[in-house]
C-alpha cells in the first residue's frame, strides 16, 4: 500500500495550482508566441518543468509568478528553435512585456457565457471568419481561401469583430454588474 | 506614438500577418512605451479569451454535429452474433465513467498519492548518469510492495540494494559477474567495487576487472584474477572462499597483516580474527544453477501469462489483440486474436525482426529500421478507446515514436506515440482533413528515461470522447490524466503499429507549411510483444491487473539508501 508523502503532497499542491491557472497560462503563452500552433508544446514543456521543480515551490509564495517565469523561458526557447521568426517577437521585447504584465484575472466562465451571446451579434460572415480563426485555428490566408476573400479583407473583418465583441462584452458585463 | 497605427500592428501580430518591417516597427513601439505594453496585454487578453472560447465551442460543436457510431457498431455486432455487442460494453459502464470523472476531479490527489512514483519528478535532461552494472538474472518472481522494483536487464546506478528473497546476477561494467543470494544488503559503489553489509555473494572476475573489491564492515577482499565467494552474517561472522586464482584479504584493523588466499583456501573471520577453513564451492549458488532457476521462473511466468491474457482477447470490447507468439516462424501476417476481431483486421508485418519477448520462449517483434511496421485496418468510429502494449523502448531518436498511428488526417483519427522527451502521448485529430494542426494531443510527464530504456514496460492510454479525458499509464500506474476536450468519436481505419504511414508525397506534409521534414519520421525503436486496442475505457484497476499478470518478473530488491547507513 502506498502512502502520501510530503513530496507527494507538494506535487499535488503544485499540480492543483497549475490546473487552476491553466486557462490564463495558455492565454499568456499565446500572447507571446503569436500563433496557436506552439501553445501546446510550450504548455507541455512548462508542465514538465513545474513537475520537476515542484519541490522548490514554497507554499504561500506567488505561484503565478513562478510558473509565468518558467513559461517565459519556455517561450523563448521555443521561439529560438523556430526557423521562420517573422511573426515572433524578439527576446528583448518579450522580456519587456513580461516585466509589464499584471496579475490581472484573465477571464471567467461567466464571461465565456457572455461572449457566446455576443457572437450572435456579429454578422454571419464576420462570425464565420472568427470561427475559422479561433475555433479552427486557421491563419488568415487559409480563411481567405475558404471564404473567397482577400487576406486583407479577412484581417479587417477579424479586427472589426474583435472590437465589436469587446464593446459588446463591456456593455453586457456592465448590465449584469460583473 | 500613432495609436491607430499601433492598434493596426497589434491586430496584424495576433493574426500572424506582420511583415519583417512591421514587426520591427511594433517592437520599437513596445520597447519605447509603457502605454503600448499595457495596450498589448489588453489586446492579448482578448485574443487569448477568444481562443479559449474557440476551443470550448469547437468541442461542443463537434459533439453536436457528429453522430455517435451507434449504427455501425450495431451492424458489426450483428455480424458477430455470438458476442456481446461491442458498443454495449462501451456504453454500459456508468460506474467506470463516474470513476473516471472522479479521477479527473481528483487528478492531483490521484497523481500524487496513488503514484508514489519518482518518475513524476520528470528528469527532462538526457542523459542521466549511466549505470555501473546490469541486473542480468533473477531467480524468482515476487512482489512485496517494495519501493523500487527492478527487472532483468535493468541498469543499476550506484547505491544500496536489499535482496529479500531468491538470487540475482549482477554484471559490473568492468566485467565482474556476481551472484548475490538473499537475504542480502549491498551497496554498489563503482564499476569495480561493492560494499556487502550482509548476505552471500560469489564473483567471477575476468582479466579486465582485476582489482575488483568487495568491502564488508570488518574487512575488504581485493581480487587478483579469480573466482571467490564471500559471506557476511548478521552476528559479525564472515567467510571468504577462493575457488580459483588469488585474492588478498585486508582487515579494517590496520595492525592486522594482509592475508593472501589462493585456490581452495578459505577464511572464517570471527571478531575480526581470521582462521583457515576448508573452501566450499557448494556453499554458493553457481551461475549455472542461477540460470536454471531463472529459466524455470520464466517458463512459469510465461505459462501464467498465456492463461491470464485470454481474458483480454475475449473481452467484448477488444478490437485488436496481438500476442506476437508465432513471429519466430517468420509469420508475415499476425492474426488479430480478439474474439470479436473485425473481419480483415490481421496485421501485415513489413520489415521487423523476430526477437525474444518478456520471457525466454515468448516472441516479440523488433522495430529498428526506418520502414519497419505492422499495417492493419480496423474500420469504425469509437466513442472511447484503450490502447495497451508491452514495449521495450531502445531509443528516442525521433520527435514522435509511433506506437499506433493512423495514416490520414480525417476527423477523429488517432495517434498513440512516445514523444522525444520520453512522454507517453495520445492525440486525436479534431479538424477537417485539410488542417494539419487540428490535433489535440496530451503528453504525460516523462515516462521513458535512460534508466528504463531497453527494459520491458507496460504502457496504456485511454481516451473518452464523452468526457474529453485522456489518461496515461506506465507499468499499471496512472502517470497523467487530463481533460483535453476531445469530443469527437475516434477512428483507426488503416493504421500502423510502430510507424506512421502518411504518404511521402502528401502535399500537406511539405516541410515549412507543416513542420520539419524529419518530424514525418516516426518509426518506433525497440520491441513489442503484446498489443491490444479496446473500444472502451478500461478502468484503472483493470489496467493495473493486466500489468501485474504480465510483468516480466521483478525481484524484491529495495532501493533504500537511508536505512542502511554508509560503509
Amino acid at each position: 500500500m502506498r502512502h502520501s508523502t510530503p513530496a507527494n503532497e507538494q506535487l499535488a499542491l503544485v499540480q492543483g495550482l497549475f490546473v487552476q491557472h491553466l486557462p490564463a497560462l495558455r492565454g499568456f503563452v499565446l500572447s507571446l508566441v503569436g500563433g496557436f500552433d506552439l501553445v501546446d508544446d510550450v504548455i507541455q514543456e512548462t508542465f514538465l518543468t513545474v513537475n520537476a521543480k515542484a519541490g522548490e515551490f514554497r507554499r504561500g509564495t506567488n505561484f503565478r509568478a513562478w510558473v509565468w517565469t518558467i513559461a517565459r523561458f519556455k517561450v523563448l526557447q521555443s521561439l529560438e528553435a523556430r526557423a521562420n521568426r517573422d511573426q515572433c517577437l524578439s527576446a528583448e521585447v518579450i522580456d519587456a512585456l513580461c516585466a509589464h504584465e499584471s496579475a490581472e484575472e484573465w477571464h471567467t466562465e461567466e464571461q465565456l457565457r457572455l461572449l457566446a451571446g455576443c457572437m450572435n451579434e456579429l454578422a454571419p460572415k464576420a462570425r464565420r471568419a472568427v470561427e475559422l480563426r479561433y475555433q479552427h485555428a486557421h491563419r488568415p490566408p487559409e480563411i481567405a481561401r475558404l471564404m473567397g476573400w482577400t487576406v486583407d479583407a479577412v484581417h479587417v473583418a477579424l479586427s472589426r469583430a474583435r472590437v465589436c465583441l469587446r464593446d459588446c462584452m463591456t456593455r453586457r458585463m456592465s448590465a449584469e454588474n460583473i | 506614438m500613432d495609436k491607430e497605427r499601433f492598434q493596426l500592428l497589434l491586430h496584424r501580430y495576433f493574426d500572424q500577418l506582420l511583415t519583417t518591417e512591421e514587426r520591427t516597427e511594433l517592437e520599437q513601439m513596445l520597447l519605447s512605451s509603457a502605454r503600448a505594453r499595457e495596450e498589448f496585454w489588453a489586446e492579448a487578453r482578448w485574443n487569448g479569451f477568444l481562443r479559449l472560447w474557440g476551443e470550448t465551442e469547437w468541442g461542443r460543436h463537434e459533439a453536436k454535429i457528429i453522430p455517435m457510431p451507434q449504427d455501425e457498431i450495431e451492424t458489426r455486432a450483428r455480424t458477430a452474433p455470438s458476442q456481446t455487442p461491442r458498443h454495449k460494453a462501451t456504453t454500459s459502464h456508468p460506474k467506470s465513467m463516474r470513476r473516471l470523472w472522479q479521477l479527473a476531479a481528483a487528478a492531483v490527489i490521484v497523481l500524487a498519492c496513488v503514484l508514489g512514483y519518482r518518475a513524476w519528478f520528470s528528469q527532462r535532461n538526457f542523459p542521466l548518469p549511466r549505470g555501473i552494472a546490469v541486473l542480468t538474472r533473477i531467480s524468482e518472481s515476487a512482489w512485496t510492495g517494495s519501493r523500487r522494483s527492478l527487472q532483468q536487464g535493468e541498469a543499476l546506478q550506484p547505491g544500496w540494494f536489499r535482496l529479500e528473497r531468491g538470487a540475482v546476477q549482477i554484471e559490473f561494467s568492468r566485467g565482474t559477474r556476481m551472484v548475490l543470494e538473499a537475504p542480502a544488503e549491498i551497496k554498489l559503489v563503482s564499476e569495480n567495487e561493492a560494499f556487502l553489509r550482509c548476505g552471500k555473494l560469489s564473483a567471477y572476475v575476468p582479466s579486465p576487472a582485476h582489482g575488483f573489491k568487495v568491502v564488508t564492515p570488518g574487512f575488504a577482499v581485493v581480487d587478483h584474477g579469480t573466482e571467490f565467494g564471500c559471506i557476511v552474517g548478521g552476528a559479525g561472522e564472515a567467510e571468504v572462499h577462493v575457488f580459483s586464482g588469488e585474492v588478498s584479504w585486508h582487515s579494517t584493523n590496520t595492525a592486522m597483516p594482509v592475508r593472501e588466499l589462493k585456490k581452495n583456501q578459505a577464511l572464517l573471520i570471527t571478531q575480526n580474527t581470521p582462521q583457515p577453513i576448508a573452501a566450499s564451492r557448494a556453499s554458493f549458488l553457481s551461475e549455472d544453477e542461477l540460470a536454471k532457476l531463472s529459466a524455470a521462473r520464466e517458463r512459469t511466468r510465461l505459462a501464467e501469462w498465456r492463461t491470464s491474457s485470454q481474458q483480454l482477447r475475449e473481452h467484448p470490447s477488444t478490437l485488436l489483440y496481438l500476442d506476437f507468439e508465432r513471429v519466430r516462424d517468420h509469420q508475415r501476417t499476425l492474426p488479430n486474436l480478439a474474439a470479436n476481431a473485425p473481419a480483415g483486421s490481421d496485421a501485415s508485418v513489413i520489415g521487423c525482426d523476430p526477437a525474444e519477448g518478456r520471457w525466454s520462449g515468448k516472441g516479440s517483434l523488433e522495430f529498428k529500421r526506418r520502414d519497419d511496421r505492422l499495417r492493419l485496418t480496423i474500420p469504425g468510429q469509437f466513442p472511447a478507446l484503450t490502447f495497451l502494449a508491452w514495449v521495450r523502448v531502445d531509443g528516442l531518436a525521433n520527435r514522435q515514436q509511433a506506437l499506433a498511428m493512423t495514416d490520414n488526417f480525417n476527423l477523429g483519427e488517432t495517434h498513440w506515440y512516445i514523444f522525444r522527451d520520453g512522454a507517453l502521448a495520445l492525440g486525436v485529430h479534431t479538424d477537417t482533413p485539410e488542417q494539419m494542426h487540428g490535433w489535440r494531443n496530451h503528453h504525460s510527464p516523462t515516462a521513458f528515461k535512460p534508466d528504463n530504456l531497453a527494459t520491458w514496460r507496460f504502457v496504456a492510454s485511454t481516451c473518452d470522447s464523452k468526457t474529453g479525458v485522456v489518461t496515461h499509464y506506465l507499468d499499471g500506474q496512472i502517470i497523467s490524466i487530463f481533460n483535453r476536450g476531445i469530443q469527437v468519436p475516434m477512428r483507426l481505419d488503416t493504421f500502423e503499429i510502430g510507424n506512421w504511414g502518411a504518404r511521402r508525397d502528401d502535399p500537406r506534409l511539405v516541410p515549412g507549411a507543416w513542420g520539419r521534414a524529419e518530424d514525418a519520421i516516426r518509426n518506433f525503436q525497440g520491441c513489442i510483444d503484446e498489443f491490444a486496442i479496446l473500444a472502451t475505457v478500461l478502468p484503472a484497476e483493470k489496467i493495473q491487473r493486466i500489468y501485474r499478470e504480465g510483468r516480466p518478473g521483478e525481484t524484491i530488491i529495495t532501493f533504500a539508501s537511508q536505512n542502511f547507513g554508509t560503509p
